[in-house]
């Protein structure tokens, strides 16, 4: 078995996202290694925010005329977006704080938290989960 | 009738709601349903969420479900009684309670001083409508069928059958 010098393999191990078999003329400095991996991050966030609003933008336009909260909670669409987890509360808060909608259960059901548990109007909702959302850091 | 008062997409929606059978009078606004509207508030979203409290929803905490009998139930809260027509009569206030396929009540309708009908459709715009068969039917965003009618006496503070 052909066992590669050190300083190649660790050179190999900088080469991300490029073609294992294809040699850099230059290794990739660190800081060019963060850059990349930053807009891999960006990229993937655009992603999940773009993926966010088209589910959002369906479950309104879909359940928007049902009187039942429940039952238009259990569309597709508002299930997917609570399937998404953690990494979507950023923009619940977000669209709650700019188009006030029924974000609360998926909230609740992501967080497991219920911070508006003592309002009963759909403002004193919407005040308490910014509130939390801000304390969270999320906002 | 005026442009505004009309809605494309709510007539894609609800088939049988035609120029002239209605008008819209109210711009969209999720904090109420058509459970509040009926009941004259326009402040919470009458929602029967299960067991314990969810915060951002109304429900009397004296019924403890959603099915038909429980939403006569909560009107019945409210003096609201079971009638037989939905004639219009003077000093009265009515409301029809439509039930989906399954029975479970999906939408409230409230008749005005004028006699026609009121309706908040979901979390979108409050329609007048000149008659409850209007939002009737089997289409996917209709309402299915009026099973309840209910009245009681009309106060001149309720401000949502102007």
């Amino acid at each position: 078995m052909e066992v590669r010098p050190q300083r190649e393999r660790r050179g190999q191990g900088e080469r991300i996202g490029q073609n294992a078999n294809r040699r850099p003329s230059k290794p990739l400095r660190r800081h060019n290694l963060f850059r990349h991996v930053s807009s891999l991050d960006r990229a993937k966030n655009a992603d999940i925010e773009a993926k966010f609003h088209r589910l959002a933008d369906q479950w309104i336009s879909q359940t928007e005329h049902m009187s039942s909260i429940k039952k238009a909670c259990m569309h597709t669409s508002y299930q997917r977006i609570i399937g998404m987890g953690s990494q979507v509360i950023p923009y619940l808060l977000q669209e709650l704080n700019q188009n006030p909608n029924h974000w609360f259960w998926a909230l609740n059901a992501i967080t497991e938290e219920d911070p508006a548990q003592s309002e009963d109007s759909f403002d004193g909702a919407v005040s308490a989960w910014l509130k939390w959302g801000k304390e969270k850091g999320y906002l | 009738m005026p442009d505004d008062e009309l809605d494309s997409d709510l007539e894609a929606l609800f088939p049988k709601l035609r120029p002239g059978l209605y008008r819209v009078t109210s711009p969209k606004d999720p904090r109420y349903n058509c459970f509040a509207f009926a009941a004259n508030d326009t402040q919470h979203y009458w929602q029967y969420m299960g067991p314990g409290k969810h915060g951002g929803y109304f429900w009397p905490k004296e019924i403890n479900g959603d099915s038909l009998e429980d939403v006569i139930s909560v009107y019945g809260l409210i003096g609201f009684q079971v009638c037989e027509t939905s004639d219009f009569e003077p000093d009265i206030v009515k409301i029809a309670i439509y039930i989906d396929d399954d029975s479970i009540p999906s939408h409230v309708a409230r008749q005005t001083r004028r006699g026609v009908w009121k309706s908040k459709l979901g979390r979108g715009k409050d329609i007048e409508h000149t008659s409850l068969q209007l939002l009737e039917g089997d289409e996917p965003h209709e309402y299915g069928r009026v099973a309840v009618l209910m009245k009681k006496r009309r106060y001149d503070s309720e401000d949502v059958d102007k």
